[in-house]
């Protein structure tokens, strides 16, 4: 967290370092709100999710190639280091704000079209599912950055800073905006609906390789699904309790199972039955629906909430990564679908697909590898 | 004295009703949106009904339209047995019983109201003549309605107790008389 004393500090080094002439850069100590951001695989994926989010849905110039991308990949993943650890931007015109990067993290992806400058890689958009109501606004773009922080000046900062060094080799389409509620004890943080969001997730090193991280061509890097879910909050607010965990076969409280269990992570038993013989967790609620042939999570969930300022529509910004997002992803969306009791208070309105690059070694900058450029 | 007497059934009588608005009101403003739930208004098989012949199928009508998705479990004496399949039109759920011999049969429910509402319970009815009671009967499940009810008679005989106590008292302390 950037206290005032932490800016205080860096201002009153910064002076000092003026007024003795030296060269010294701006250097606040390191604390652990740094995560690093060179390594085999990039951070923001595994990462405990912050409590922010912008993801910037961006386009590459028309008649831009390989070399173009390999430009801007350059400059960000400069950016990008940087700021992670604290350390202002090149030529930054406002080093102060880089002092905290309080978990910064900036992920880097790239749509269908550019996984063709990528021999062996190759990623589907995703195929038409019967409850979309997908607005042209929050679709596919050539490129993705997620940044996430626990702080929303180093965020927006960071923000900035890319868009800027962006100048005419990309254009921004769209900037999603999220939020989400970080909790100390391990358990999931709550979406807007009241839910505890994101209960079947990988939670262990093994869990993450099996389902998230990629090979082949691929290798150490991860494919994501950006969903934008508009919520009907106000539909939803007329239900009572009971119907509200009926339709997720959840408790509210703890996000236990309806078949019962004492956390959020108890396993569903679909197959217990109440006096009558109907299943305790019915079978087109959103537990029932959403669960697999085999048990456990199926990709890395990574929601973050929203609310639209300019018109008050709130929902979902749901992320999901998997090493392979037909195979994992769609079956699920694919049933939700078919049929979901929550449907009725949820609308999928913005999709994209993109392929994340694996991570690069320090002293090199992402995608350099993937696009056969020269260090 | 006697214009006390008179007066007194009616002190009654005024705190009572005042009470009972109040509980009306208490009941009124409870969180629980009771015209959002969804409730079965009549059944053919009717709820305890004797039929000299089996069913064929089944009507279900509720107080609200309802959404498609829904289920029933028929239970006889030698347990569940297969229905066709249920039909939702607009407020109603109909479906086609199988032939059954003489017995006591359970049709047990379960429809989610349009608006989201869930709900859960059955009916019984005998076929032919039988020995009564040769199948259990669920226990009944309380209704919100049911508990407000009884709350609002809870009140007004608390009310009712209290006000006779408190006019006795008054008479009492006019009247002198010793505790």
């Amino acid at each position: 967290m950037p206290t005032r004393r932490t800016i205080l500090r860096a201002g009153v080094l910064a002076g000092a370092g003026v007024a003795a002439s030296a060269c010294k850069p701006l250097s606040p100590e390191k604390s652990t709100s740094v995560i690093a951001f060179h390594g085999l695989r990039q951070a923001g994926v595994q990462t405990s999710p912050q409590s922010h989010l912008v993801l910037l849905g961006i386009d590459l110039t028309p008649k831009s190639g390989a070399e173009d991308l390999g430009r801007l990949m350059w400059l960000w993943s400069d950016d990008a280091a940087r700021l992670t650890s604290g350390q202002p931007a090149l030529a930054d015109t406002e080093p102060e704000l880089a002092v905290d990067p309080a978990n910064l993290t900036v992920t880097f992806g790239i749509g269908p079209r550019l996984t063709q400058l990528v021999s062996g890689v190759t990623l589907d958009p995703l195929p038409h599912f019967s409850t979309d109501k997908l607005q042209e606004r929050w679709g596919q773009t050539d490129l993705v950055v997620q940044l996430c922080a626990d702080d929303l000046i180093s965020l927006t900062h960071a923000q900035r800073m890319l868009l800027k060094d962006m100048a005419g080799l990309g254009v921004l389409r769209w900037t999603q905006s999220g939020f989400h509620q970080r909790t100390d004890d391990g358990s999931s943080g709550r979406n807007l609906m009241g839910q505890l969001d994101g209960s079947v997730n990988p939670r262990n090193a093994n869990e993450h390789d099996a389902l998230v991280w990629a090979d082949g061509a691929w290798k150490h890097g991860t494919f994501l699904a950006v969903r934008r879910i508009e919520m009907h909050l106000d539909t939803w607010d007329e239900l009572d309790r009971e119907a509200r965990e009926f339709t997720i076969g959840r408790k509210l409280s703890n996000g236990a199972p309806l078949s019962g269990g004492k956390d959020e992570f108890a396993d569903p038993d679909l197959h217990a039955t109440d006096k009558h013989g109907f299943a305790l967790i019915d079978p087109a609620s959103h537990v029932a629906r959403s669960r697999s042939a085999m048990n456990g999570p199926q990709f890395l969930r990574r929601g973050y909430n929203y609310v639209e300022p300019t018109d008050g529509t709130s929902g979902l910004i749901f992320m999901a990564y998997a090493s392979d997002l037909a195979g994992q992803f769609v079956p699920v969306q694919q049933r939700l679908a078919e049929q979901d009791l929550l449907n009725q208070w949820t609308q999928a309105i913005g999709s994209a697909v993109y392929a994340i690059w694996p991570g690069a070694p320090k002293g090199d900058y992402v995608g350099r590898a993937q696009l056969g450029l020269p260090r | 004295m006697k214009a006390l007497s008179a007066s007194a059934p009616r002190a009654i009588a005024r705190l009572a009703a005042c009470l009972l608005m109040i509980a009306v009101g208490v009941v009124a403003s409870l969180p629980l949106p009771a015209q959002a739930h969804v409730l079965l208004l009549r059944s053919d098989p009717a709820d305890g009904s004797v039929l000299k012949e089996a069913p064929t199928r089944a009507v279900f009508e509720f107080n609200q339209p309802l959404a498609p998705t829904a289920y029933v479990i028929l239970t006889g004496p030698d347990g569940p047995l297969t229905t066709g399949p249920v039909k939702v039109q607009a407020k109603t759920l109909t479906l086609t019983l199988p032939k059954v011999t003489d017995g006591r049969y359970r049709l047990a429910y379960r429809v989610i109201s349009a608006s989201g509402h869930p709900l859960t319970n059955s009916i019984s009815y005998v076929v032919g003549k039988i020995a009564p009671r040769t199948m259990k009967q669920p226990p009944r499940e309380r209704s919100p309605d049911w508990i407000a009810a009884t709350g609002v008679g809870a009140v007004v005989l608390l009310g009712i107790g209290a006000g006779w106590f408190v006019v006795r008292r008054k008479r009492q302390r006019q009247t002198g008389s010793p505790q």
